[in-house]
């Protein structure tokens, strides 16, 4: 299978308390393209650390991660929020959408921030609220609608400059067992018709099939992992 | 509790130093109040009576009783009718100083025969004197011939007296003339005699003492008080009149005793013989006092509104954070009051430290307010009368109870707010209530119309100011209500620019300039207290500025224009009396001696002038065809020294130079110029010609005609220095009217030939660095008595330190400051919040690919559009808030019409000053933004929403 990203020997060190605590230890990790990568673990595991990592908002202490055989240790700041807007996108689990902005607006924001150009932004806005079933309920502002409806409009927002990797940091914690599988289906369905890749993290053990790969975090080092 | 509650107020870090900085500044607004109030009216009190000194020439603090004893009266008879006629307002008023008692005791008029033979007639002849007696009269008085009462040699029973020169003119008295009284009872026959042992005069340098001018009495002598006592129980002199007068030290008085004297003056008009001479200090006293209470009134309640509004900010933000917690704590079962009793001990607690740091800061402020000589100018003297009072204490109280109950307002609201109401409501992106109303419209529709209705009554205002009624505070607090809804408009106004802006380039902005439109157009509610705000300091600190300006350029304008030089005295001057014999028998005749001129032309040698002139002012009566009128204010002037000294703003004579006026008149050696008025009224123009009488302007002569013009008219003008063509009288009625006066303006020596030399005034252009006090010193240790002496310097100082100025400057600028201080905070408060509240949301950006520059940048466009936009719009209120209404002010500060129209004065100074604090202000706010925006991390920023 042709990887995308890859992480190699990462250790991510925090200093509390004039500690050092170690959050990640040599950790090695392929993300297979096209395909929905779930990171389980307890909380404190280390997995939104690993996710922050790989999403290049935060730097390893020590490793080295790949995106398509760029190493991010070669890229400056400004390179690597080049590499954010055009290649990745995020879905948070406390949603994160701009509350001053509808639902068309928070998508709309993310193609302008992706450079996608004007006469394209209104189709594209329409087909991924369309493809997350909330094109009904577009002009919406996020305070008028469910932790659910919020969670799709974020869905929507990442995908729509198609990007190449999404991550999701617990996507589905904030939500009801139902709704979350709902989310699944569409991050299922959303690999197959827009060919990106998902790597997601979370602790719900209901949703753990649903993945073309399981890595399994615990105190810091990746412990199992499952094809 | 009192721990937890503790533990709030320090975990709201500097929210709770901004509610605390703002509970302290309503404690120091208002306990500033009571100290400005007690000290102004001290200092006005002061300032009426001394005023009575040095226009009226007479002390202003005495009361008396008159009364008349029958004949027999003795001395302890005098004294016990004393005390019971002045006892009681005595007593009542034995708390004040008094400088001097004073009884003249004077018997009915006693007709006796001096010893002394007129030659030729050979026979004696009658004086009729009225024999009084005045303690103390030596110690007051020079003795200009003769000798004093008590050195005076003793020639067997004869009595010694003191007369007045006047005294010995209408007696025809000398030095050592003895007067006879007989009185025959029957056949019993008794006398005496008194002998005029010297003149006496008031002596000038004891004003105090001298109530009755010596030099106005006609039939008075004065013997020893031992002698009165004598003659009255040995002689049938008649009834016996009783002066009493107590003279107290006005210096003592003030705001508190002053309605005690009111009090006592009112209560002793039913006693016929109580007399006082206070009734025009006190009638000058009240007027002042109602515009001194209406004018702190009025221009402290928009300074009172302001911190209120931002106490009600603070307490919003305090509640914003809180909200979670309140409802987390209604939903564990505490009641809606106890969470309200919760924060108003929290607020009671900060209260009590406003308190104590409030009552020296609203000393300190009043000290610093009262300084203010001018808009932001200060000057650190005559302020002993603005001391701490004890009613600060209750203002004190006071301001903490509003402040409370301010703070408690947003609690109110949110206290019954539940966990699901409260999530919604972070969701508003509505209008705010007075944009929704269109309050701002209504608001400024009814100050529009209070404006036009104001500006309708301007001249019935202007009489009613000038009867002593105060101006309507409705007027002022107009200006208030037009600056608030003016503000307000205007902010509907950019809102509707932004969202204007914004869907102009919808389809096309950059993600920042997109996010940041949304972020205006759709925070309007949240941002709209701060514009607000800041829309009313601008505004509000941009028209204190140009009405103070307005106020004091206009005071200053009218002193020279009334001056019409940099200074101008009038010398003393002594007349001769001479008889003349036209036909009708011996009369006396008058003629002044004129002083030495040539010693005002050594000033300018000496380097203290650059030019003097006199110049003849009196009153006369013109007549021409069609009309005549005795209000002419006549000039006699050399042209072209006049020229060179006085000085006339080429505003006021705008067509044609006042120079080409003067020529005219040097060229007509029997010209005149002529106000426009008098040419209107008279029908009269330019070759016509005028009748001018003078009459005699002294005593005793005063309706003698001293002699008659007949000019032909050279020139009309409306302005000429020194002239104000506006007086106000009051009739009949007591209600005061306006008048116009009628100029005539002659060549000096034309005056002199019609009319004979009388004294004219010394107009002085003083040298560069040189002063009126200079002048006089120089003029004063030459021997020159001087009459009366005006000077601009004094007259600006005069002004701008009299209570009602020292409350309008000082209340303009102290509002400005508190303005300026708490809009920086309030400002910064504003934008660390927001940015605190918006840290998810940036974090969001971050993480989607937005640079820290991009924020940066979203940050300076919602400065721009919202701050910037909002301080231009600030600006522009104040300006159109000072076209408007500085006018009005202008009607309650000066409320006399006068030649020199009111003017709207604005100093480019105070605007640089203001917008240096603005700057400042936002230089520093953006710092702060830039740290926090800095610091900001992407991961913790994310992790706080999930949280």
């Amino acid at each position: 299978m042709d990887t995308i990203m890859e992480a190699k020997d990462i250790v991510r060190v925090f200093r509390t308390g004039g500690e050092d605590f170690t959050a990640l230890s040599h950790v090695d990790m392929e993300i297979p393209r096209q395909s929905l990568v779930i990171l389980k673990g307890r909380s404190g595991s280390g997995k939104t650390t690993l996710l922050n990592i790989l999403s290049t908002l935060d730097a390893p202490t020590s490793g080295d991660v790949f995106f398509e055989d760029i190493r991010y240790g070669d890229l400056s700041v400004e390179q690597l929020e080049k590499l954010r807007r055009e290649n990745i996108g995020f879905v948070f689990q406390s949603v994160a959408l701009i509350p001053i902005m509808n639902a068309y607006e928070n998508v709309d924001f993310s193609l302008r921030l992706a450079g996608v150009p004007e006469e394209e932004r209104d189709a594209r806005i329409r087909e991924v609220l369309a493809l997350v079933g909330m094109d009904e309920r577009m002009m919406h502002m996020p305070g008028q609608m469910s932790g659910g409806e919020q969670q799709r409009i974020a869905i929507a927002r990442a995908i729509a400059p198609k990007p190449k990797v999404i991550f999701a940091d617990e996507p589905t914690g904030a939500l009801d067992t139902a709704t979350g599988l709902r989310v699944m289906d569409l991050f299922s369905s959303l690999i197959e018709k827009e060919g990106i890749t998902i790597v997601m993290t979370t602790h719900d053990p209901n949703l753990m099939d649903m993945g073309d790969m399981l890595y399994e975090m615990e105190d810091g080092e990746l412990t199992h992992v499952r094809k | 509790m009192i721990t937890y509650v503790m533990q709030k107020i320090k975990n709201k870090g500097w929210l709770s130093v901004c509610l605390l900085l703002g509970l302290t500044f309503l404690v120091a607004v208002l306990t500033c109040q009571p100290v400005f109030k007690y000290g102004s009216l001290d200092r006005l009190l002061l300032s009426v009576f001394e005023e009575e000194v040095s226009e009226k020439n007479i002390y202003p603090a005495v009361m008396g009783v008159d009364f008349v004893m029958a004949e027999g009266a003795t001395k302890s008879g005098i004294d016990s009718q004393i005390s019971v006629s002045a006892g009681q307002w005595e007593k009542d008023l034995s708390d004040l100083s008094v400088i001097d008692r004073q009884t003249v005791i004077r018997t009915e008029r006693q007709i006796g025969r001096s010893r002394f033979s007129n030659a030729g007639l050979n026979r004696a002849k009658s004086v009729a004197l009225d024999i009084s007696c005045m303690p103390d009269l030596e110690s007051h008085a020079v003795i200009c011939d003769g000798t004093g009462l008590a050195e005076y040699q003793r020639q067997g029973d004869e009595i010694p007296c003191l007369i007045s020169a006047r005294v010995m003119d209408q007696m025809n008295l000398t030095v050592g003339e003895t007067v006879d009284f007989y009185f025959i009872s029957g056949e019993k026959k008794t006398e005496f005699a008194l002998t005029v042992a010297g003149i006496y005069a008031a002596d000038e340098t004891d004003t105090l003492f001298w109530q009755t001018d010596p030099a106005t009495e006609e039939s008075a002598c004065y013997i020893l008080p031992e002698d009165m006592e004598r003659l009255m129980e040995n002689y049938p002199l008649g009834e016996t009149s009783v002066f009493y007068r107590v003279i107290y030290d006005y210096r003592d008085m003030n705001h508190t005793n002053i309605e005690r004297v009111k009090e006592v003056i009112r209560r002793e008009k039913n006693n016929p013989g109580f007399s006082d001479n206070m009734n025009d200090a006190i009638k000058s006293y009240d007027a002042g006092k109602r515009s001194i209470l209406t004018t702190l009134f009025v221009l402290e309640l928009p300074m009172l509104g302001m911190v209120l509004a931002f106490i009600y900010m603070v307490s919003g933000r305090i509640i914003d954070s809180e909200i979670a917690e309140i409802a987390t704590l209604r939903s564990r079962g505490i009641s809606k009051l106890q969470v309200i009793g919760l924060y108003a001990l929290s607020t009671a607690i900060l209260s009590l430290a406003a308190i104590v740091i409030g009552l020296p800061l609203g000393y300190g402020l009043c000290r610093l307010s009262a300084s203010a000589t001018d808009f932001l100018t200060f000057e650190f003297s005559g302020l002993n009368t603005y001391a701490p009072v004890w009613q600060m204490l209750p203002y004190a109280l006071m301001g903490a109870a509003i402040g409370i109950f301010f703070v408690l307002l947003p609690v109110v609201l949110s206290a019954g707010v539940t966990i699901v109401q409260q999530k919604s409501r972070g969701n508003e992106t509505g209008k705010p209530l007075w944009e929704k109303f269109y309050l701002d419209i209504v608001l400024l529709l009814v100050s529009v119309y209070m404006l036009y209705n104001f500006n309708n009554q301007k001249d019935s205002m202007r009489l009613l100011a000038l009867s002593g009624n105060h101006m309507d505070p409705l007027m002022f607090l107009d200006s208030t209500i037009f600056v608030i809804a003016a503000g307000l408009f205007t902010l509907r106004l950019i809102h509707m620019l932004v969202r204007l802006i914004y869907r102009i380039g919808r389809r096309r902005w950059k993600p920042v300039a997109y996010a940041s439109f949304l972020q205006i157009t759709r925070t309007v509610k949240s941002q709209g207290f701060i514009a607000v705000f800041m829309i009313l300091t601008v505004s509000l600190g941009l028209f204190n500025a140009n009405a103070a300006r307005t106020i004091n350029r206009n005071y200053e304008d009218r002193i020279d224009y009334n001056l019409g030089a940099d200074m101008t005295l009038q010398e003393h001057w002594k007349m001769t009396t001479f008889t003349v014999d036209k036909g009708a028998g011996p009369q006396t005749e008058y003629e002044y001696n004129e002083p030495d001129y040539s010693k005002y032309e050594a000033l300018v040698g000496a380097g203290l002038a650059d030019r003097v002139t006199r110049v003849i002012v009196c009153k006369c009566k013109a007549k021409a065809k069609k009309a005549s009128s005795d209000d002419v204010l006549m000039m006699g002037i050399s042209t072209k020294a006049f020229g060179e000294t006085a000085s006339l703003d080429p505003k006021l004579s705008p067509d044609i130079h006042w120079y080409h006026h003067l020529n005219a008149l040097a060229e007509a050696k029997n010209g005149v110029i002529v106000s426009s008025n008098l040419a209107k009224d008279f029908g009269v123009g330019v070759g016509d010609r005028l009748t001018i009488d003078r009459n005699y302007d002294i005593t005793p002569r005063a309706s003698d005609l001293r002699g008659t013009m007949n000019p032909e008219i050279v020139a009309v003008v409306d302005n000429w220095p020194g002239y104000n063509r506006y007086h106000y009288e009051e009739d009949e009625k007591g209600k005061t009217v306006e008048k116009e006066r009628y100029l005539v303006v002659a060549n000096y020596a034309s005056v002199v030939s019609a009319y004979k030399i009388s004294p004219y005034q010394i107009w002085i252009d003083l040298a560069e660095g040189a002063t009126a006090d200079e002048v006089s010193s120089a003029l004063t240790s030459e021997g020159v008595e001087i009459d009366s002496l005006s000077n601009r310097t004094t007259m600006v100082k005069d002004m701008k330190e009299s209570a009602i100025m020292r409350i309008t400057n000082g209340m303009f600028t102290l509002s400005f400051m508190v303005a300026i201080v708490l809009c920086s905070i309030g400002f910064l408060i504003y934008w660390i919040s927001s940015i605190k509240q918006r840290e998810l949301l940036f974090g969001v950006y971050r993480a989607m690919g937005l640079r820290v520059k991009d924020i940066n940048h979203m940050l300076v466009t919602e400065h721009m559009f919202s701050t910037v936009l909002t301080v231009l719009a600030g600006g522009l209120v104040g300006v159109i808030a000072t076209l408007l209404f500085a006018g009005l002010y202008g009607v309650a500060y000066l409320p006399e019409k006068h030649n020199v129209p009111m003017a709207i004065y604005y100093e480019a100074g105070d605007v640089i000053k203001l917008a240096a604090v603005i700057l400042v202000m936002l230089t520093a706010c953006a710092l702060v933004l830039r740290k926090l925006v800095r610091s900001l991390n992407i991961t913790q920023a994310l992790k706080l929403g999930e949280d």
